[in-house]
């Protein structure tokens, strides 16, 4: 006997990657790389858009933190990272003194299929306050156990939309 | 046989279901939140699995939140970990959608996951869950499924 199992999903080509080991980032106030966030990525034939999904996590350093955070992508034609476009920005945080904002975020962009490769990366900046991402501030275990250097492993999902 | 699956693709997806909500008040030990547990195992050949929860909360004392929270499978009747979160503010008399994915590495066989939360020192830290400032309350969404 044989049989098929149809996908009807309009998702396809799903890609996922996560840091095997991870450092915290300190923010600063000019644009820098997240970590695990750099894919090269070739559309499926028939996608219409991709959705880009990355999760990290972010707390404050001082008492306070907004980090602003934007999609790039390579532009092969003049060998630099240009802006995906002005809607693909994220802000997040809190400028408040002491708010100590910590946040486990996944961002999410959506944009319009293309042919060929594409790398794109999330790059991230502090615009108010301090942010340090990938520490969790200490976390707790199951023994009630304090491990003030937990870290939190970014990572990236992305796929096509058919 | 021949079985054709397609590959690169998100399969299997599952949800727990709660057919009714009520306020949740974390302690100070891990608790399991309601609507987070879902038993499943992963599409054969997958590489991935993904578990996505979002609940609501909101600072309990009109103060402040921290909520820690851990993603926790079981292994021969204990609670094992996979990873933890947390998150918190100050002096905000915050109320969040809190959201949390989780990538797991594909494994054999059916585990049993859940989100435990607990919430941090002191009642001022502390916060109430699946129910707004106002008393409203929602249900909590919780995901899972593979990515082959």
């Amino acid at each position: 006997m044989s049989y098929l199992i149809k996908n009807k999903s309009n998702v396809s080509n799903v890609q996922a990657q996560k840091a095997s080991s991870i450092s915290t980032q300190s923010g600063t106030s000019s644009y820098q790389d997240l970590d695990s966030s750099d894919i090269t990525y070739n559309c499926d034939s028939a996608a219409v858009k991709v959705v880009y999904e990355y999760t990290a996590n972010f707390v404050y350093s001082g008492s306070s933190g907004v980090g602003q955070a934007k999609l790039v992508q390579y532009n092969t034609g003049t060998s630099a990272w240009e802006d995906v476009s002005s809607s693909h920005y994220v802000s997040w945080g809190f400028s408040t003194t002491s708010s100590n904002p910590r946040c486990n975020n996944t961002f999410k962009f959506v944009i319009d299929s293309w042919t060929g490769n594409k790398q794109l990366k999330l790059q991230w900046k502090v615009v108010s306050g301090g942010l340090t991402a990938h520490s969790s501030n200490g976390i707790f275990d199951l023994s009630n156990t304090l491990d003030a250097s937990y870290l939190i492993k970014p990572f990236l999902v992305i796929y096509s939309i058919n | 046989m021949t079985n054709i699956i397609q590959t690169d693709s998100i399969t299997k997806v599952q949800n727990s279901l709660v057919t009714s909500v009520t306020k949740q008040v974390p302690t100070l030990t891990y608790t399991a939140v309601t609507g987070s547990e879902i038993s499943y195992e992963p599409e054969k050949n997958s590489t991935w699995v993904v578990y996505d929860i979002q609940f609501t909360i909101h600072s309990r004392a009109s103060a402040h939140v921290g909520i820690y929270g851990a993603l926790v499978y079981e292994d021969s009747g204990s609670d094992v970990a996979f990873e933890y979160r947390f998150t918190g503010d100050a002096y905000n008399d915050g109320g969040y959608l809190i959201r949390y994915k989780f990538l797991i590495p594909s494994y054999t066989g059916e585990r049993t996951w859940k989100f435990m939360s607990k919430y941090h020192y002191g009642t001022n830290w502390s916060q109430d869950l699946h129910e707004d400032e106002d008393g409203n309350q929602y249900f909590p969404i919780t995901t899972m499924y593979s990515i082959m």
